[in-house]
């Protein structure tokens, strides 16, 4: 707010203040106090914030259902401990969960462009954005984690290891689809409303 | 400079300050109001064209009489709700205004302001000459003044008062006049704004003091802290919270994650009905949000009860059930918009098929076709099939009374209602489709391409009419500088669709076509759905039926018949190479169960110009060919000359009349 107005006292009062300065003693620690109790205010909550950060990250959903082959696994492992269990059963648990490991990664890899694309788009939220980058990260943990346990198991079987649970999750694939044919029958029927015999032929 | 600070005892300026504060909050509130005013009536406004409103008037009339009461008390409802938020703005419009005028009143009545007015020193106002008045003028006019008040020439009867006053109006002359003529003053003037020079300044606070110094100075402290500290944070965390929670496509984030999830989770080998996307759609965050007290299978049962119109749930609300089915609507556009983004086709077709089947409460059977249309007795028409007769242009090859006796429905009125609604349900049908780029021949590499498809609107009545009954000109794609410019503007000029038949679904619905495009190559969508809701269904009038007319005779007049033309952006440029791409493309209606359109497109990617076939055999025609393309080149140049010359001559004219009246 100002404006040019004919009152001279502006003039005066600078003067006047002029002529008393107070002048206040003030501690050393004062300073010290102050940027003490600042620092250390935005040391907590920086603390705070990342804590509960990481406790909203744990708690976001997995992108992929149950994981069944790591339940498995981890079940035989802590039954292994009361009563030992075939080493031949462990494997197989285990090249099992490796081999979903490989499925999960390859469906992240695939989907990686059409999630971007999503969440550029605005039709995903933030928090599926934050979702992803997580799955992706504990995927690549998994799969490291069973390579691990590999090791563990039999020295050496790392190379083998890797192929072969390549292998069954393309047998697992291609199992999948040839066990849903029969369902896809009874569904497609049912869609269709089509009669079928008991030699599953189609009632003309 | 000074360093006190004066409140603003005579409230000179704080009332400007409320003022301005008004204003920037009223006048954009306002203007948004009047322009949603606007808006709202070009939204329910009806359809122009006469013959597309009375094919609308047909079927609204039999939907409406369908219509269930409790539907049109909820569709009031929902009415309502609008309308009362409505009222609460335009309430605080008006207080808004009130208190504007209040202060605007107390401003013009505050003496203090007047006076600080008078001070401001204006010199052609004290010498009363204008503002843009030249130096004789001033001169003269300062030499009237004086003699009128020079000291020397005052009455010696005057009162000291006035005559103090009448020297001190002298010495304003003076100054006035000086500070238009003399160097070093007028520079004091212009810069200053006052002759004397630099005046001081004053810094207050434009607040009355009983505010600051006084009781209730701890208040002002306090809103201030509550202004900035509680209500800004609270409002702008809430519009962030609400722009965070919902995705463009208008569902709420939780909503469009599980929508995701079921998408990544899905495996290729199952498959895909309208049961599974209802199943994921009752899981949908909105439901919970609007009825936390229900479940995801409360939600699926009301769902696949409203598909097969029956009551078995036990929620007795109906306005709860129309809200979760009329829900559907945009929670299934937003599964469609993800749905093309994971590029999956399958999902994409059976989310639009689902949503029909919401729309017009029939489950998704092969008779669905049939079962959509009003007054169908489902057991008789099931019991009583001898022909699979699936869908509505099958039914149209038996006469009336047969069927009559197919549906059901011995009432000849209900009858003549049906047969309404079947015959104005528009079908498609596909007379050319291929690929443009505005202003070429032919698509060259690394063009932007667009899809046209030429279609013929049509009733399941009428007989089909191939698409070479219509002339080659009547599919061409129009050349003028407009439709070059922006090609989709064609679709734009269409009138409304109307509303549909659809009297199970809460809200009136306009019909809509959604078209998906995808590779043939990996049978895969490529882009977002295009959603065309303007479409001239004029056709649906035309008296062509097929159980009457046998043949196409001479009498078939081509004209008569409206083509539309669709048109869908393309997302990507066309290939860098030259080759054949080929697409598919997909136009579905969100409405009714009718002939969708499937059908493959080929992108033919040439860089070298287009060669006549016949060049060498039939000179003569491709001569004539050639000098039509001249003559029509020469019109456009014509046209576009015409064009700019309009505007010059038009130019010229003001110009020359603004000539004539200068001198």
């Amino acid at each position: 707010m100002s404006s040019y107005q004919g009152d001279a006292h502006g003039n005066s009062t600078f003067f006047e203040t002029e002529e008393h300065v107070e002048t206040k003693i003030v501690s050393v620690y004062t300073p010290l106090i102050y940027s003490a109790i600042l620092i250390l205010s935005l040391v907590i909550f920086g603390s705070q914030y990342r804590k509960r950060r990481i406790a909203k990250m744990a708690e976001l959903p997995s992108i992929f259902d149950d994981n069944d082959a790591r339940d498995i696994h981890v079940a035989l492992k802590e039954l292994n401990d009361e009563q030992p269990v075939h080493e031949k059963v462990l494997k197989a648990a285990l090249l099992n969960r490796g081999a979903e490991a490989i499925r999960r990664s390859f469906k992240m890899k695939e989907l990686e462009p059409q999630i971007n694309i999503l969440y550029k788009n605005g039709s995903i939220g933030e928090d599926y954005w934050q979702r992803y980058q997580n799955e992706v990260k504990l995927i690549e943990l998994e799969f490291k984690q069973t390579l691990q346990e590999a090791q563990e198991i039999q020295p050496g079987w790392l190379q083998m290891f890797v192929v072969v649970a390549k292998e069954i999750c393309f047998n697992q694939a291609l199992a999948r689809r040839y066990n849903s044919i029969l369902k896809r029958k009874t569904v497609c029927a049912e869609e269709w409303e089509l009669k079928l015999d008991n030699n599953g032929r189609l009632i003309e | 400079m000074a360093l006190n600070y004066d409140y603003d005892e005579t409230s000179e300026t704080w009332p400007f300050f409320l003022l301005t504060l008004l204003l920037v909050i009223l006048v954009p509130l306002t203007l948004s109001q009047v322009y949603s005013l606007f808006n709202d009536s070009i939204d329910s406004q009806e359809i122009q064209d006469p013959r597309q409103r009375s094919i609308e008037r047909k079927v609204e009339q039999i939907s409406d009489s369908h219509t269930e009461s409790s539907v049109w008390r909820f569709r009031r409802a929902f009415g309502k709700r609008s309308s009362k938020i409505w009222q609460k703005r335009n309430i605080v419009i008006i207080v808004g205004w009130v208190l504007v005028a209040m202060v605007v009143q107390s401003i013009s009545q505050n003496d203090s302001i007047q006076d600080s007015r008078t001070v401001l020193f204006d010199p052609y106002e004290i010498l009363g000459v204008s503002a843009s008045a030249a130096d004789r003028e001033i001169k003269s006019a300062y030499r009237k003044l004086s003699v009128k008040f020079h000291p020397d020439k005052l009455g010696h009867d005057l009162a000291p008062e006035a005559r103090t006053k009448m020297e001190e109006m002298y010495v304003q002359i003076t100054k006035a006049y000086e500070s238009l003529t003399d160097e070093n003053v007028k520079e004091n003037y212009l810069r200053y704004g006052h002759p004397d020079g630099p005046q001081s300044t004053s810094h207050g606070i434009a607040l009355p003091r009983f505010l600051v110094d006084g009781a209730a100075s701890p208040l002002v402290v306090l809103s201030y802290i509550v202004l900035l500290a509680l209500i800004m944070p609270y409002f702008v965390s809430q519009w962030w919270s609400r722009t965070q929670a919902y995705t463009n496509k208008g569902i709420h984030t939780r909503t469009a994650s599980h929508f995701v999830d079921r998408l990544i989770n899905y495996k290729p080998s199952e498959v895909i009905t309208v049961e599974l996307i209802i199943h994921w759609l009752s899981e949908a965050y909105e439901f919970e949000l609007l009825y936390p007290n229900l479940t995801a299978d409360d939600f699926e049962q009301i769902l696949l009860d409203h598909i097969n119109r029956r009551d078995s749930s036990k929620i007795a609300d109906t306005n709860a059930k129309y809200r979760i089915v009329a829900k559907c609507h945009s929670l299934l556009h937003g599964l469609l918009d993800i749905a093309c983004g994971f590029r999956n086709t399958d999902i994409a077709i059976f989310t639009i098929e689902t949503f029909k089947c919401i729309v017009q409460a029939v489950p998704h059977t092969p008779y669905r076709q049939i079962l959509q249309l009003p007054n169908v007795n489902k057991t008789r028409f099931l019991e009583g099939l001898t022909d699979e007769v699936h869908t509505v242009g099958k039914l149209f090859t038996y006469d009336d009374k047969k069927i009559g006796q197919m549906l059901g429905i011995d009432d000849e009125d209900l009858l003549k209602e049906t047969l309404t609604v079947a015959a104005n349900i528009p079908q498609l049908r596909v007379l050319k489709a291929e690929f443009v780029v505005p202003g070429e021949k032919q698509v060259t590499p690394l063009s932007t391409p667009h899809i046209s498809v030429k279609v013929l609107v049509h009733s399941a009545k009428q007989r089909v009419i191939p698409a070479d009954k219509f002339p080659a000109e009547m599919l061409e794609e129009s050349e003028d500088f407009e439709h070059q410019r922006d090609p989709f503007v064609i679709m734009e000029q269409e009138p409304l669709i109307p509303y549909s038949y659809a009297p199970y679904f809460p809200t009136k619905r306009r019909n809509a076509f959604c078209c998906l495009v995808g590779l043939q190559k990996d049978g895969k969508l490529i882009q977002t759905p295009v959603v065309v809701q303007k479409l001239s269904l004029v056709n649906l009038d035309k008296d062509l039926d097929k159980r009457t007319v046998k043949e196409l005779g001479p009498s078939f007049k081509p004209e008569e018949w409206k083509i539309a033309t669709i048109k869908l952006p393309l997302g990507q440029q066309a290939p860098a190479e030259n080759g054949d791409v080929y697409f598919r493309v997909i136009i579905k209606s969100t409405d009714y169960f009718t002939t969708d359109l499937d059908f493959s497109i080929c992108m033919h990617v040439t860089s070298a110009p287009v060669q006549e076939p016949q060049e060498v055999e039939e000179d003569e025609e491709t001569e004539n060919d050639s000098a039509e393309e001249d003559e029509e080149e020469d019109d456009d140049e014509e046209g576009s000359d015409s064009d700019y010359s309009d505007i010059d001559t038009d130019t010229e004219v003001e110009e020359d009349s603004g000539k004539v009246k200068n001198t």
